[in-house]
């Protein structure tokens, strides 16, 4: 079921009782007690309906979110290791360093010579 | 003629050039829209955690006025049954198990905070990869004072007049190289993540998605409840004492609280929404962003705008006057 259809089926629900509870407090407020009874008895199993239907929904949504907690783990998981990564070329950043103090001495020598 | 002072200079001078165009032609990853990504998806599923523990508390009240007015059977529904070791079920009715569905919102919170917790976890390493606190500023700083210290010795030796500002640019310069290889690593390790990562950020977001609608649903039911159980109190009372009797008018200020507390809701569920919808294209825009690619960050700046409005949404909801009505 998509959430487009789920959603039209909570909405069909919904409207009839909406319309079963507005004819039980209409008949209630004429006096029609047993009218009034009998819709809100139509209302409850609407109600019951409705809360079948989204807990379904909740039920089908709980086993879908446990695979994207999985997949989501796995990106983090890939992160973490690309952080780990960035964090051991700082060593190698040292290494160019000390190649530029090499250098550095290059230009010195070189520097001497153009004197 | 002696020109070696002057060649000494124009040898600095072209090296500090070379430098400053190096430099200026590998811009670092902007951290900025990283920051803003976090703050949207972690004020997301906050808005969305919070409404879906108001929704917890009136479904909850939901059900125990379905109990007391007779519509749901206590004893069918609640009594709770040990199955095997350690398993205890929910009672059965026609070879199905009736949960109440505030049971159900408990469990689907806890699956919520699981997968909030994994993709804050995922968009912090993201904040940390195109950031700069994964590196150690003191490591550059003491390469970039112990090239100083070499260059000094460089003008001491051969005693050369050079330009401070070059001897500035010259002395940072083997430490921002450095650097330098750092972003270049830093961005390859973003792009890769952000193109492995996006299906699992399509996913996300649809999952949100689609429990936003269930909670607008839940919600649109337990209002509908709630609102019914004060009009019906409010209905006991004959017209002729509803001027004078207290209950009559705390059943319509409670009922129009009610109200007050379920466009906030309805409210920030739509919030939550359009920051779910454009949380994908949030996050290709931080992928174009690293890859130099043009992008306004159209949709990151509307997420962030649209966080803040969720904040202040269920900040306003946190109210004490919003949550003793809920009760009602």
């Amino acid at each position: 079921m998509t959430n487009e259809q789920a959603d039209s089926a909570f909405q069909a629900l919904h409207d009839t009782q909406r319309a079963a509870r507005m004819l039980y407090m209409d008949l209630r407020d004429a006096g029609d007690a047993a009218g009034a009874a009998n819709a809100k008895l139509r209302a409850n199993r609407l109600q019951n309906e409705i809360d079948n239907l989204i807990n379904k929904e909740l039920a089908d949504w709980q086993e879908g979110a446990e695979n994207v907690i999985h997949e989501l783990s796995v990106a983090a998981e890939t992160a973490r290791q690309a952080v780990a990564q960035v964090e051991k070329d700082v060593k190698n950043a040292e290494k160019v360093a000390s190649a530029m103090k090499l250098l550095d001495s290059a230009i010195t020598i070189a520097m001497k010579l153009l004197g | 003629m002696n020109h070696g002072p002057l060649k000494n200079r124009v040898c600095l001078l072209a090296i500090t050039a070379g430098l400053a165009i190096l430099l200026a032609g590998c811009a670092t990853v902007d951290p900025h829209p990283f920051q803003q990504y976090a703050a949207a998806v972690k004020e997301a599923g906050d808005g969305l955690d919070k409404v879906l523990v108001q929704d917890i508390d009136w479904s909850r009240d939901k059900y125990i006025e379905n109990v007391l007015d007779g519509s749901v059977n206590l004893a069918h529904t609640a009594i709770l049954d040990r199955k095997s070791a350690f398993t205890v079920s929910f009672p059965e009715s026609g070879g199905v198990t009736v949960k109440p569905t505030f049971y159900q919102l408990q469990d689907a919170r806890v699956t919520l905070l699981n997968l909030n917790e994994a993709t804050e976890k995922y968009i912090n390493l993201l904040g940390t990869l195109a950031g700069s606190t994964t590196l150690n500023p003191k490591t550059f700083d003491a390469m970039a004072k112990e090239t100083d210290a070499s260059l000094n010795s460089i003008i001491k030796k051969l005693d050369a007049q050079v330009p401070g500002n070059a001897v500035h640019l010259f002395s940072v310069g083997s430490a921002e190289i450095a650097r330098l290889i750092i972003e270049d690593k830093r961005r390859d390790a973003l792009v890769k993540v952000l193109t492995e990562s996006q299906a699992g950020i399509d996913d996300y977001c649809l999952r949100c998605l689609k429990l936003l609608m269930i909670l607008d649903e839940s919600l649109a039911t337990d209002y509908s409840a709630k609102a019914m159980v004060l009009e019906g109190n409010f209905s006991k009372i004959s017209l002729e004492k509803r001027a004078v009797d207290p209950k009559a008018r705390s059943a319509v200020e409670h009922l129009l609280q009610l109200n007050s507390d379920y466009l906030a809701l309805v409210h920030a569920l739509k919030s939550a929404k359009n920051i779910y919808d454009a949380l994908p294209q949030g996050h290709r825009e931080l992928l174009k962003s690293v890859q130099k690619q043009p992008t306004g960050f159209e949709a990151i700046k509307s997420l962030y705008e649209e966080g803040k409005r969720l904040k202040s949404i269920y900040d306003e909801l946190n109210k004490p006057a919003a949550a003793s009505t809920a009760k009602g």
